[in-house]
């Protein structure tokens, strides 16, 4: 999952992104979301599920990334502490699916008879941006489906930027837990 | 949603929450040891010999056997709420603890021969302190448990493993302060078998409530 060279490159993203350089940080989360789709990809066929969660896993593994940085040392690597989160991530997610599946089985014939889907896009977080309030499925639509900072976000609220960020925070928090409750 | 959108969206929370998870923990264990002090002090009370020759040495080795384990056992618990990290002195302390306690049984053994093990074994108060540890274990616990779920565990398990060791032996090295049974093969077997009893409990509740 890491080359020793990208190990020190990835640390000096996650450094430069927690001091706040926004670029960074999507530059680091699009580099590790490409390693990844990977390595999640072939995990996934292991286990002989469907391809079709990849995407969801992978953005999944992203959000806790996301949420649990600050669980990461700056002053050692990177690549242990994302291998880390990235297999406990993994083998949560393809259990949960798992599970779910044996409970399930009409999930199994929808999910192959929709293989044509987009690769890229997952349908999972947008399920569960159904469980937002209404100001905080505004902030994640207008940023993520719009690409809108949050200051424009702020202006068009009548809220702070700050108070922006710190609702979108929030947001995914929420987020990330009701994926693992897997009450998608 | 897009991976793309999802970045998006990511970059533009840069809300980091100061969890400090070493400072929390730490905290955790003082306000717990506070709290264990308080206890055996004003309802177990301390043994009458303390201060005296006779009693310090056994209450001694007790409380160098236990904090050993209880600060290897948190230690390790912060180490694993931090995924990546070495685990530097942590398994050191832990085995440390182990050493001690064997080499008290040896020199126990060869001071008092092996007549009457199975006695001396069981002492008179075993079912106090099988009963009294996990108690007093269940606030240190809770808190190194509450601790754990602000981090990153990515092996609920062993970590809550060595959470309830933690627990335990925090608890016991309290116990000591108020227990009269001065005799290793007492301490391995109750003592052990509470701290296992603690195991278990935390691989199954650190498995159950850490998750993320």
């Amino acid at each position: 999952m890491k080359g020793r060279g990208q190990d020190d490159r990835w640390g000096e993203l996650m450094r430069s992104a927690m001091a706040g350089n926004a670029a960074d940080y999507r530059i680091l989360l699009a580099d590790v979301s490409r390693v990844l789709r990977q390595t999640i990809r072939s995990a996934v066929s292991r286990s002989g599920q469907g391809n079709a969660d990849v995407e969801d896993i992978v953005q999944e593994t992203l959000l806790a990334v996301h949420l649990k940085r600050d669980t990461w040392n700056p002053e050692l690597p990177f690549g242990p502490w994302l291998n880390a989160i990235a297999r406990y991530k993994t083998i949560d997610a393809l259990r949960r699916r798992g599970l779910r599946r044996h409970v399930d089985i009409d999930v199994v014939a929808e999910t192959l008879q929709s293989e044509d889907t987009d690769a890229m896009a997952a349908h999972d977080l947008d399920r569960l941006l159904l469980a937002m309030d209404e100001r905080e499925r505004t902030i994640v639509r207008g940023i993520s489906v719009e690409g809108r900072s949050a200051a424009s976000m702020a202006t068009e609220l009548g809220m702070t930027e700050g108070g922006v960020r710190v609702a979108l925070h929030r947001a995914l928090q929420k987020l990330a837990r009701l994926n693992r409750r897997g009450d998608a | 949603m897009r991976t793309e959108q999802l970045i998006l969206l990511l970059s533009e929370d840069s809300v980091i929450e100061a969890r400090r998870l070493e400072r929390t923990m730490a905290g955790a264990l003082v306000a717990s040891a506070v709290f264990l002090a308080v206890v055996t002090i004003v309802i177990l009370g301390l043994r009458a010999d303390l201060g005296a020759g006779s009693g310090f040495a056994p209450v001694a080795a007790k409380v160098g056997v236990m904090l050993s384990l209880a600060s290897g056992g948190s230690l390790l618990v912060v180490r694993m709420s931090r995924p990546g990290t070495p685990n530097g002195w942590a398994p050191a302390l832990l085995v440390g603890g182990l050493v001690l306690l064997v080499a008290w049984i040896m020199y126990d053994l060869s001071q008092s021969g092996t007549a009457g093990l199975v006695e001396r074994t069981l002492g008179t108060s075993w079912a106090r302190c099988l009963a009294t540890i996990p108690v007093l274990a269940a606030l240190p616990f809770v808190s190194l448990l509450l601790a754990a779920r602000r981090g990153a565990v990515t092996r609920p398990g062993r970590a809550g493993a060595m959470a309830g060791l933690a627990a335990a032996t925090l608890s016991g090295s309290f116990y000591a302060l108020y227990c009269t049974e001065d005799s290793p093969l007492f301490v391995a077997a109750w003592y052990g078998l509470a701290a296992i009893t603690m195991i278990v409990f935390g691989t199954f509740a650190f498995r159950r409530f850490v998750r993320w």
